[in-house]
């Protein structure tokens, strides 16, 4: 019994692991599209992280909302609400999710392929180094 | 590239084998050969002699082969191409064929061992003009092995134009770059100035083609100080799945599927590369398609596999049904909760109906766009499969009977497939022709009125 919780313990941290690996890759990606020399680029970036912070702070009002909501009502159950309707903050979550998903899909769609070209470069300019160092050594021997 | 002889000759090589120089080969030789132009095709890879087994079935009784075409016999070669006469095989309408030798003692390159690329090369030229005064060949196209051996860098010399494949790998890349520095040594010390001209293979979707050309053109910059050339890859072919699977069965897939990327790619490759030189190389459908520029400039950008393409579409219709599917589960008790959430009055209710209207309006706008998107791609999913079954039934009716009997399974499942992706696009054109039936019907109805109004007008105006 032990021996089957520590092997589900190990692989949901695993799976952790995993996402984290995940996550610090398309950060990576994020930062390194910041920086790059395109600016088509760069903006895409930008806006793939601004509509990822749009999401992240969307949630984070959606939380409040509810905590607000339920604080009141246990306070002072005969106070009028004067909280927004629930409705206002569900449109502002759910559209602000759905653009950012697409802009940043966007923002994937274009940084991927960058990233791949980006790592072909510089494999291609490890063989170039090697051809010269190889060069190099040829025209030592025949010294 | 223009020269003064009055035929053209294209030598294709790569770094590496495997890269797909015959299949480029074979089916250049097939557009040229369409323009009408004679056309002979050359295999020098005495190692792999990869465009003699693509014509296995044709060859099999051929004495003449490309050692006879080199002037290569036993113990000698000679300037004046030897004593044979030449006697090229008619693999297609247009296209003549000289094989590599199939058998061969010892190691690959022995027969043409101890000669220099030089002696070759004076060879090689006696042997096309020779041919050329002999049956009036108007190009010669010779496949060379993958790698910078004595017989490609003899053919680099003495051609037009050389086309290097290469593959976008840092593999192929480094090879490319051997290829290269072999020219540059072989052809004793940049004595020799071949036109090289680059074509990246079977480019994997996940490159997009403005990257790729800024990567290529930074290291073709840099490398290539010694060759003339446009200096840029002429084109960028994507892998092609489905026209993969005739390799070996069939040598000219342009044939087979000439509206695919692929056939239109090398389309476009010729282009660039006779039409300010030799444009009659170029057949009438050739120059006509690559002179649209709005045209060229899709076609030179497309980097994504058809198969890719129809993957990923499919992919995201399902996707988007699902996400359409559980959003409106989650929707739909919220949106029926609403008033119980927010304690709404009567008087506010009706105030929010506003509200609804607003949060509605662009909602159906997505919905209109994305089933938009969804039509189209399931459009885009019938050609690809009606372009399949067309490729797959030229390629039963093309090959050997005993092929064609184990390629008949294929062609059942296409059409399943054909059949099956037809049914939303043939959903659509139905209610298209519907909508168009039921206003010609409301329009008719109302002409009809309209006359019968002013026919009773009319009357009424005669009897008062």
């Amino acid at each position: 019994m032990e021996a089957q919780d520590k092997k589900q313990t190990t692989g949901l941290l695993d799976q952790a692991s995993q996402a984290q690996k995940g996550l610090r890759r398309l950060i990576d990606l994020f930062l390194k599209g910041l920086g790059d020399s395109e600016p088509a680029i760069r903006m895409s970036s930008l806006i793939f992280a601004a509509c990822v912070a749009l999401s992240l702070l969307s949630i984070v009002f959606l939380g409040l909302h509810i905590s607000f909501y339920v604080l009141g009502r246990k306070l002072d159950p005969f106070t009028p609400l004067t909280l927004p309707p629930f409705r206002v903050y569900f449109s502002v979550v759910a559209g602000s999710m759905i653009m950012g998903l697409l802009i940043a899909g966007y923002g994937l769609i274009r940084l991927v392929p960058r990233a791949s070209a980006l790592a072909l470069d510089s494999e291609f300019e490890a063989v170039n180094r090697l051809r010269h160092k190889t060069a190099e050594d040829a025209t030592q021997d025949d010294k | 590239m223009t020269s003064k002889r009055p035929y053209t000759c294209i030598a294709v090589v790569s770094g590496k084998g495997g890269v797909g120089k015959t299949t480029l080969a074979a089916n250049l030789a097939k557009l040229i050969s369409s323009a009408p132009k004679k056309v002979m095709l050359v295999d020098l890879d005495f190692a792999n002699r990869g465009c003699t087994a693509l014509f296995a079935s044709d060859i099999l009784n051929v004495d003449y082969n490309a050692m006879h075409f080199l002037g290569v016999t036993r113990d000698r070669l000679s300037e004046d191409a030897g004593p044979f006469e030449i006697v090229a095989l008619r693999v297609s309408e247009g296209i003549r064929f000289i094989p590599a030798p199939i058998f061969l003692e010892g190691p690959h390159d022995s027969p043409l061992r101890g000669y220099s690329s030089e002696v070759i090369e004076a060879s090689l030229r006696a042997s096309m003009d020779k041919f050329h005064h002999q049956d009036d060949t108007d190009c010669f196209i010779l496949d060379c092995h993958g790698g910078a051996d004595a017989a490609s860098i003899a053919a680099a010399t003495v051609c037009d134009v050389t086309l290097v494949v290469t593959e976008a790998d840092s593999i192929t890349f480094g090879g490319t770059l051997a290829l290269v520095d072999g020219f540059y040594q072989g052809s004793g010390s940049g004595a020799v100035n071949p036109c090289l001209e680059f074509v990246v293979n079977r480019a994997p979707s996940k490159f997009r083609w403005q990257d790729l050309n800024e990567i290529y053109n930074k290291y073709l910059n840099r490398f290539l100080g010694h060759y003339t050339g446009s200096g840029a890859v002429l084109a960028y072919i994507p892998v092609a799945e489905y026209l993969a699977e005739s390799f070996g069965e069939h040598p000219f897939q342009v044939d087979l599927a000439p509206s695919s990327v692929f056939a239109r790619k090398l389309e476009l490759l010729l282009f660039r590369l006779f039409n300010l030189s030799k444009p009659e190389l170029l057949s009438t459908r050739i120059r006509k398609r690559c002179q649209q520029a709005r045209y060229v400039r899709r076609l030179e950008r497309t980097l994504e596999s058809e198969t890719h393409k129809v993957t990923n579409a499919m992919l995201g219709n399902w996707l988007l049904l699902s996400a359409l599917f559980w959003m409106s589960l989650l929707v739909s008790p919220l949106w029926a909760a609403k008033g119980t959430l927010t304690g709404a009055d009567e008087a506010q209710a009706s105030e929010l109906q506003m509200a609804d209207y607003l949060v509605l309006s662009p909602l159906i706008a997505v919905s209109f766009l994305l089933f938009l998107f969804f039509f189209y791609t399931a459009f885009q999913v019938f050609f690809y499969y009606r372009n399949r079954l067309k490729f797959q039934k030229r390629l039963v009716g093309a090959i050997s009977p005993v092929r064609a009997k184990l390629r008949r399974i294929e062609l059942y499942k296409l059409r399943i497939y054909y059949w099956t992706s037809a049914f939303l696009p043939g959903l659509v054109v139905f209610y298209l022709l519907l909508l168009v039936m039921a206003a010609a019907l409301s329009l008719g109805s109302w002409v009809g009125s309209l006359l019968g109004l002013l026919s009773l007008e009319a009357s009424q105006a005669i009897q008062g």
